[in-house]
C-alpha cells in the first residue's frame, strides 16, 4: 500500500468509529417504540459534554420483592426488565435473565442497595439512561420544575436499547 | 552520521578542546576534526511549539464548543461540521507536509482533537448515560492508525494517555475488558517507536493500571494489592535486565514507596491478624520497610529517602497513640544513628560508597 493509501486509510478509521457510534441508537430513535417514564432530575456538568440533567426513573429503583432470582443471579448482573403501561406511564412488570418474547423491556444493570428505614433494600438498575444533555445554562430551570412536581421523561426502546429523547413537564 | 549534541555540551567540548590546544595537547587541525564528528542537536523548535500549541487551542475551542451544546444548530449539522472539519484539517496536514511538514503535522494534532469532540457530540445527541469511559477507548483507538501511520511518538502518548483515561473512568462501570488487547499494544509501539524512552515510560503506567484495574474485579482485598504492588515495584527495582533498566528502576522504586507507606496503615492488616496486633504488624512492616528503604539509599536511591520522611511524618501525623509512637520513633531514630555511624565508616575506609 503506498504511503498515501494508508494515510486516507488512517483518517478514514476515527471518521467510520463515529459512524458506527449513531448507527444503534439512531435506529432506536426511528424504529423505536416510544415510552414515557415518571422521573426526578438535577443539574451537573459533564467535562466534555457539557451541562446535562441527571435523570432519576422510577424504574430504576426495583424493590426486591419483584425479583425472584437469587442474588447472585441478580447483583451486578444485566437483565430484562419487563415494562406494562398503567396510564400514561410504563412502569416495572417483571424482571428475567432472558430476553422476554413480547412487550417492552429494558436491558440494565442490577445493584443491591441497603434500605436504611426497613431493611428489606431495593436494586437500583442502571439503562445507561441517566443524562440529559442540555444547552449551558438552561438546565437549572429544568431542575427547578422538577422539584416543584417531576418530569417525564420519554424514551425510545428497541432490542432492550433504549435511547432518551427528551424531558417534559408532568 | 555527525553525534548530536546538546548545545550546552557542544560548548563543553568545544571550549575544552580549546584548553587542550592552548596547553599543546592537540593540534589546531586536530581539534578542528574532532568538533566535525558533533552537531548541535535540534531542541525543542520554536515555530513547533507555536503551531502546535495553536492546534491545541483550537481544538480544545471546538470541544468546548460541543460541550456548550448551543442549539443555533441541530445536532446532525454539527455532526456534519465536525466531519467537515476532521476531513479538512486532516488533508490540510496531508497538502502541507512536504512543504510546511511543522504546520502540517499539527493540522494533523488538531484532527485528533476534532475527532475526540465528534465522540461528545454523539454521547450528547443520544444522552448516553454513565461515565461514558468508552469514549475515551473510542477516542484512543482512533488516533492510533495515524500515530502509526506518522510514527508520531507524540501521537502515541495521545492515545496512551486516553486509553489510561478509559482505564481509570471504568471503575465502578464494569471492567475495562479493552485492557487485554490495549496493554500489549502501548509495549508494540514502544517498540515500533524507535524504542522511545517516554512511550515505555507511559506504557509501564498502563500495564501497572490495568494490573489495579483486575485486582478490583476480583474484588481482592486491600492488603494483598498493595502487597502485590510492593512486589511488583520491588521486582521492578532489582530484577536486572536490557529494556531501559532505568526507567523500571526508577518507576520501581516509587512504586515500592508508595505501596510500603500505604501498609504501614494498621486496619489493611485486620484481614490476617486479629483487631488488636494490627498495630503492632504494621509497625514491624515499617520498620522493615524503613530498613529497606535505607539499603536502598545506600545504593544511591534518593527517592527512597523522600519515603523515609514520608513514613516519618505519616507517623507523626497519624495517632495520639503515643506508646506505639515512641516506640517507632527512638527505634527509628536508633537505626537512623546506626546507619550514620555505619556510612561515616565506610566513607572514612579507602573505598567509600556511592554517597561519599
Amino acid at each position: 500500500m503506498t504511503k498515501k493509501k494508508t494515510f486516507f486509510l488512517a483518517v478514514a478509521i476515527p471518521l467510520l468509529i463515529l459512524l458506527a457510534m449513531t448507527i444503534k441508537p439512531q435506529a432506536t430513535v426511528i424504529f423505536g417504540q416510544e415510552i414515557i417514564l415518571e422521573t426526578k432530575a438535577y443539574d451537573p456538568t459533564d467535562l466534555f459534554r457539557g451541562d446535562y440533567v441527571a435523570i432519576n426513573f422510577a424504574i430504576s429503583d426495583i424493590p426486591k420483592s419483584m425479583v425472584d432470582l437469587p442474588i447472585d443471579k441478580v447483583n451486578n448482573k444485566n437483565l430484562f426488565v419487563s415494562l406494562k403501561q398503567e396510564g400514561k406511564y410504563y412502569v416495572v412488570g417483571q424482571v428475567s435473565e432472558t430476553k422476554p418474547k413480547q412487550g417492552v423491556y429494558l436491558k440494565g444493570k442490577f445493584q443491591e442497595v441497603y434500605n436504611g428505614i426497613n431493611g428489606a433494600g431495593d436494586f437500583r438498575v442502571d439503562y445507561s439512561m441517566d443524562k440529559y444533555f442540555v444547552e449551558q445554562g438552561s438546565g437549572k430551570d429544568l431542575e427547578q420544575e422538577s422539584f416543584k412536581g417531576g418530569l417525564v421523561g420519554t424514551v425510545k426502546v428497541l432490542g432492550g436499547y433504549g435511547v432518551l429523547t427528551g424531558i417534559a413537564l408532568r | 552520521m555527525k553525534r548530536q549534541i546538546s548545545k550546552a555540551n557542544f560548548n563543553l567540548v568545544s571550549t575544552e578542546l580549546e584548553h587542550y590546544e592552548s596547553n599543546g595537547l592537540i593540534s589546531g587541525e586536530q581539534k578542528d576534526s574532532l568538533l566535525e564528528i558533533y552537531e548541535i542537536k535540534g531542541g525543542l523548535n520554536f515555530i513547533r511549539v507555536v503551531v502546535t500549541i495553536g492546534a491545541l487551542l483550537v481544538g480544545l475551542g471546538i470541544l468546548s464548543f460541543i460541550a456548550s451544546n448551543w442549539d443555533g444548530i441541530t445536532h446532525w449539522v454539527k455532526l456534519l461540521i465536525i466531519f467537515g472539519v476532521f476531513g479538512g484539517v486532516n488533508l490540510a496536514g496531508y497538502l502541507l507536509s512536504d512543504n510546511n511538514p511543522k504546520t502540517g503535522r499539527s493540522f494533523i494534532y488538531l484532527g485528533t482533537l476534532v475527532y475526540g469532540a465528534g465522540i461528545f457530540l454523539i454521547g450528547q445527541m443520544y444522552n448516553f448515560g454513565g461515565g461514558f469511559p468508552t469514549a475515551f477507548l473510542l477516542w484512543s483507538l482512533g488516533v492510533l492508525p495515524i500515530a502509526f501511520h506518522l510514527k508520531d511518538k507524540y501521537l502515541m502518548l495521545f492515545a496512551n494517555l486516553l486509553f489510561g483515561v478509559y482505564l481509570y473512568g471504568s471503575f465502578g462501570q464494569g471492567f475495562p475488558y479493552a485492557g487485554w488487547i490495549g496493554v500489549p499494544i502501548v509495549y508494540l509501539a514502544y517498540n515500533y517507536f524507535e524504542k522511545s524512552r517516554l512511550l515505555l515510560f507511559f506504557a509501564n503506567l498502563t500495564a501497572l493500571s490495568f494490573i489495579l484495574q483486575i485486582t478490583l474485579r476480583y474484588e481482592i482485598k486491600g492488603l494483598f494489592v498493595a502487597l502485590l504492588f510492593f512486589v511488583i515495584g520491588l521486582a521492578m527495582y532489582v530484577v536486572k535486565h536490557s529494556l531501559e533498566f532505568d526507567i523500571f528502576r526508577l518507576q520501581g522504586n516509587i512504586l515500592l514507596g508508595l505501596t510500603g507507606v500505604i501498609l504501614t496503615i494498621p486496619d489493611l492488616w485486620d484481614i490476617v491478624v486479629s483487631a488488636q496486633s494490627t498495630r503492632l504488624v504494621s509497625i514491624l512492616f515499617a520498620l522493615a520497610f524503613v530498613a529497606l528503604l535505607f539499603v536502598l539509599i545506600r545504593k544511591g536511591s534518593l527517592i527512597s529517602l523522600i519515603f523515609v520522611c514520608i513514613t516519618i511524618f505519616r507517623y507523626y501525623t497519624d495517632t495520639f497513640a503515643f506508646l506505639p509512637k515512641s516506640l517507632f520513633f527512638i527505634v527509628g531514630g536508633l537505626l537512623l544513628l546506626g546507619f550514620g555511624f555505619y556510612f561515616e565508616r565506610m566513607m572514612k575506609s579507602s573505598k567509600g560508597g556511592p554517597l561519599a
